[in-house]
């Protein structure tokens, strides 16, 4: 037998095989009646995301009877416990005391709106964002803990509203909630992979899943098949570890883009769903995160450490030494003005990020990035050329010209807003930067209350729910940062109160 | 997929007709033979719970824990997944340790000098 992750090194043929073999036949499924069930349960959760962990503990809060988790992989969590862990919270504890008194659902959705550029669906994201101060209370009575005193701006948001887990990941959110759940009598089955939808019409009856299954082959494991009483919950994220399905709906992604997310986000049952005739949308619109490091693999320390170069530092191209964007704009606006940065042969210019390292000496975001060698300390302008292979002079004008316009508290070249913006000099904290594949905003189209809808008719696929990344048209051309946190845990708690009112 | 059943066939008929292993285990675990691991059938991975015969979860997060700043560096208890991991997530016992590291190293850069495949 291979390493699972060895295997993953196959050849490209062999992986495309695979995951051709992984997308089941449209053709119709047996009807429900002729299967012999393995087993039954109430509700059943496919996913152990923030989305699949929040429906499984809000399910057992509504008494809605068993709940099953499948979770394909070996551990819990999927992207969700690899996170930077923010979490954005309109009128949360922390914003309330540090004196921001007008913030609102309608204000988070007013700035998703606009990141959203006209493709944004304003219900969806409303009906999310009421649930964002009670998500929050619940991570804290499932004893997750925030960052004291830490609340901040994020990249296209108008407020400070951010909050982040004590040490900066979705994994304490995760572990927190998946221990809630066990307690609850939540049934979680890992290496569960769902193959197919038993369909009646378009009504989910059940699952037919493959037991000890082994990513990625398709073809491992048993076969069993779940009824499930009340409803079925896709809660399975993204497909941005896809290649296929990511060069077939956005043939423009670099394909040498590195991807931020978990190895098992590759959109398997979002396609089983659509072969049944769920309705997907927006599927082209796959977001790169702009805070991604050429210096460390997957998800790593970057976006933690850029979320103090946005504020206070600056951002230079290494081919002129100066900057070429507003800092604090959103992933989309970002991530092209940075993979623009090209050598005369295409190859990446990956830019130099760069803050005061006065400004944070003891900062775990400095300190974990230095020591783990994807940001340097720099002690001079020179040192900095030097390294990055800038020219010396031009850098110490572009920084010149940028604290002129600090001390202006404004940046005629781009608009950034300079409230937070810092007067450079050396020692700085410099780390390279360019973007990464990190998470798809198309998906299953939903009613606000997570109903699938049918492509057919339009009309809801009845027992049949999706929620959190998996969904589309919710976040438009750009998902917000610290906003995946929120739906994925707010949808859980939508989600379980629909499975009560139409069971 | 047809060319890997027919070499997986050829292992198992040679492992059953010579006693040979079909394939290199790790010098520490000399002696074992494919049933002490293999809970699964010899298609699968083992289980946790085959390695946890013989190995304990508690003792390996003591064993593999770091101090100040590194503290959630500990392969066996970490920030994403808690003592959670399965074994087999980073371990492998047929494949040469060159060929492959700990799941950390995927996103982090953190050094594990000790980690022996």
């Amino acid at each position: 037998m291979q390493n699972r992750r060895n295997f993953l090194k196959l050849g490209a043929g062999a992986a495309l095989g695979g995951l051709t073999a992984s997308f089941p036949a449209a053709a119709a499924s047996s009807c429900g009646k002729e299967i012999k069930w393995d087993e039954t349960h109430d509700v059943v959760i496919i996913g152990s995301g923030f989305a699949g962990l929040s429906a499984a503990h809000n399910a057992k809060k509504q008494d809605l009877g068993s709940v099953l988790v499948l979770e394909k992989m070996q551990v819990i969590g999927g992207n969700s416990a690899i996170n930077g862990g923010w979490f954005a919270i309109p009128r949360n504890p922390i914003q309330l005391a540090q004196g921001i008194n007008d913030d609102s659902p309608e204000e988070l959705v007013k700035d998703q709106m606009i990141s959203g550029r006209g493709m944004a669906s304003r219900p969806h994201l409303m009906r999310i964002a009421e649930h964002a101060l009670e998500s929050f209370e619940q991570c804290v009575a499932n004893g997750v803990t925030f960052r004291e005193g830490f609340n901040m701006q994020v990249g296209g948001h108008n407020k400070a509203r951010a909050v982040r887990t004590t040490y900066g990941t979705g994994g304490e959110i995760t572990q927190n909630y998946y221990e809630t759940c066990v307690k609850q009598g939540v049934d979680f089955r890992k290496q569960a992979y769902v193959e197919d939808f038993i369909m009646d019409g378009t009504t989910i009856v059940g699952v037919k899943v493959r037991f000890n299954y082994q990513f990625p082959n398709a073809k491992s494991g048993q076969v069993k098949f779940i009824k499930a009483n009340k409803g079925v919950v896709i809660a399975t994220g993204g497909f941005a570890q896809n290649m296929t399905l990511r060069n077939l709906f956005d043939p423009s992604i670099d394909p040498t883009y590195d991807c931020t997310n978990a190895k098992g986000a590759t959109g398997e049952v979002t396609m089983t769903a659509m072969s049944h005739g769920a309705l997907s949308v927006h599927m082209n619109m796959i977001q790169s995160g702009h805070w991604g490091s050429p210096d460390e693999g997957g998800f790593g320390w970057s976006n933690a450490l850029l979320s103090i170069t946005w504020h206070e530092g600056m951002v230079v191209s290494v081919l002129d030494g100066k900057r070429f964007m507003d800092e604090r704009r959103d992933r989309k606006y970002c991530s092209e003005r940075i993979s623009a940065n090209r050598y005369p042969d295409n190859s990446p210019a990956y830019p130099i990020a760069f803050f005061n390292y006065n400004d944070h000496p003891d900062d775990d975001r400095v300190t974990r990035a230095v020591r783990d060698k994807m940001a340097w300390i720099m002690n001079s302008v020179e040192e900095m050329a030097e390294r990055f292979n800038i020219d010396p002079k031009a850098l110490q004008e572009n920084i010149d010209l940028h604290n002129k316009h600090v001390a202006e508290r404004h940046d005629p070249l781009f608009g950034r807003k300079m409230d937070t913006a810092r007067n450079l000099e050396a020692p700085f904290v410099v780390s390279r930067i360019w973007p990464k594949v990190h998470y798809c905003m198309g998906g299953l189209k939903t009613d606000t209350e997570g109903r699938v809808l049918a492509s057919k008719d339009l009309g809801v696929m009845k027992n049949l729910y999706a929620i959190g990344e998996a969904t589309g048209g919710t976040h438009g051309e750009t998902r917000l940062s610290s906003c995946a946190c929120l739906e994925g845990l707010a949808m859980g708690i939508v989600v379980s109160k629909t499975i009560k009112a139409d069971a | 997929m047809k060319l890997v059943k027919y070499f997986a066939l050829a292992a198992i008929v040679l492992s059953a007709s010579t006693g040979a292993y079909a394939k290199d285990i790790k010098p520490w675990h000399d002696g074992f033979k494919c049933k002490d691991c293999h809970d699964q059938g010899l298609k699968s991975f083992p289980s946790d719970q085959s390695c946890l015969q013989c190995h304990d979860v508690d003792d390996l997060a003591d064993a593999t824990k770091r101090g100040g700043d590194e503290e959630w560096q500990n392969p066996h208890n970490n920030l994403h997944y808690g003592k959670e991991l399965p074994c087999i997530e980073c371990h492998s016992e047929h494949q040469k340790p060159e060929t492959y590291q700990p799941l950390c190293l995927d996103c982090h850069t953190f050094k594990y000098e000790k980690f022996k495949g």
